[in-house]
C-alpha cells in the first residue's frame, strides 16, 4: 500500500492543470506519484487533507488524467485508488472525474 | 384495624399522586428540554444558511471578477478555493444538524458544481486574457450559486415546514 499526502509530499499550494505552467499542478502530481506507483501494480491512498483548497482543473487532470494515460478501465482505477478526505464533497468530485474519463475512453 | 386500613389507604392515595405528580414533572421537563434543544437547533440552521448565502454571493462576485480580469490573479485563485473548501465544510457540517435527508445531498452537490463552475475551466494556468461576459463560464457560474443558495434556502425552510 502507497499512501501519499499532497500536502506533506507534494505541495499545500496545488494549483493548475498542466505541468509546462507548474510544479504544482494536477499533471505533475499523476506524473510523480501517482502514475509510478500504480504502474507497479501497488495499491494507492491519496490523503488530500491539508492544503490550501484545490481547483477542478487540478482534480480533474490529476485523477481523470490516469484513466487517459493508463489506458485502462474506471473501475480498475477506482479499485487501485482510495481517496480520503474529510471534505466528502472533494472525494465525490474525484470519483466522478475518474468515471468521466472512463465514459470518454469508450466513445 | 380498621384505623389502620384507612390510614394506608390514605398512604397509598397520597403516594400514587405524589407520583403521578413527579411523572408528570419529569415528562413536561423532557418536553421543554427537547422544545428549547430544537429551537437552538433550528436557529443555528438558519444562521449557518444565511452565513453560507453570504459567503455564495462573495464567491461570485470574486469568481466574476477573477474570470472577467485580463491579468491571472492568484492571491484571488487562492482566496477562492479557500472559500470553496470552507463552503464545502461548513455545508457538511450541516449533516449533524439536519441529518442526512435529500435537500442536504442537493447542497453538497451543489458545491461541487460550484467549484466546477469557478475552477474547472480559465483558472490558473488556463486564465488567458479576460473571459466574455457573455459565455458560458459565467452563465455555469451564475446558476450554479443561485442553485446552492436555493438549496440551502429549502434546507433552512424545511425545518419550518408544516409536519
Amino acid at each position: 500500500m502507497y499512501i501519499v499526502n499532497v500536502a506533506k509530499d507534494f505541495t499545500r499550494y496545488p494549483a493548475g492543470r498542466f505541468k509546462k505552467n507548474g510544479d504544482t499542478s494536477g499533471e505533475a502530481f499523476r506524473e510523480s506519484f501517482l502514475l509510478p506507483a500504480l504502474r507497479k501494480g501497488e495499491d494507492v491512498t491519496v490523503q488530500l487533507d491539508g492544503t490550501i483548497g484545490y481547483g477542478s482543473s487540478f482534480l480533474e487532470e490529476a485523477f481523470g488524467g490516469i484513466v487517459r494515460e493508463l489506458n485502462i478501465s474506471a473501475d480498475d482505477v477506482l479499485a487501485k485508488l482510495t481517496i480520503d478526505s474529510k471534505d466528502s464533497s472533494l472525494v465525490k468530485e474525484v470519483h466522478q472525474y475518474i468515471k468521466d474519463a472512463g465514459l470518454r475512453r469508450h466513445q | 384495624m380498621i384505623t389502620n386500613a384507612g390510614n394506608w389507604n390514605e398512604i397509598i392515595k397520597f403516594g400514587g399522586q405524589a407520583i403521578f405528580i413527579v411523572v408528570g414533572w419529569i415528562v413536561v421537563n423532557k418536553l421543554s428540554i427537547k422544545r428549547e434543544k430544537d429551537k437552538a437547533r433550528n436557529d443555528i440552521i438558519v444562521k449557518s444558511v444565511d452565513s453560507l448565502c453570504d459567503l455564495i454571493d462573495r464567491l461570485f462576485d470574486s469568481a466574476r471578477t477573477y474570470h472577467s480580469k485580463a491579468e491571472r490573479d492568484r492571491d484571488a485563485e487562492v482566496k477562492m478555493k479557500m472559500s470553496i473548501q470552507d463552503l464545502s465544510l461548513r455545508v457538511a457540517s450541516l449533516q449533524d444538524l439536519t441529518g442526512y435527508i435529500p435537500s442536504y445531498i442537493e447542497c453538497q452537490d451543489d458545491v461541487i458544481r460550484l467549484r466546477q463552475a469557478i475552477t474547472s475551466n480559465h483558472f490558473e494556468d488556463e486564465h488567458t486574457g479576460s473571459a466574455e461576459l457573455n459565455s458560458e463560464i459565467f452563465q455555469r457560474i451564475a446558476e450554479a450559486s443561485l442553485a446552492a443558495k436555493r438549496n440551502l434556502i429549502t434546507l433552512k425552510h424545511r425545518q419550518f415546514s408544516i409536519k
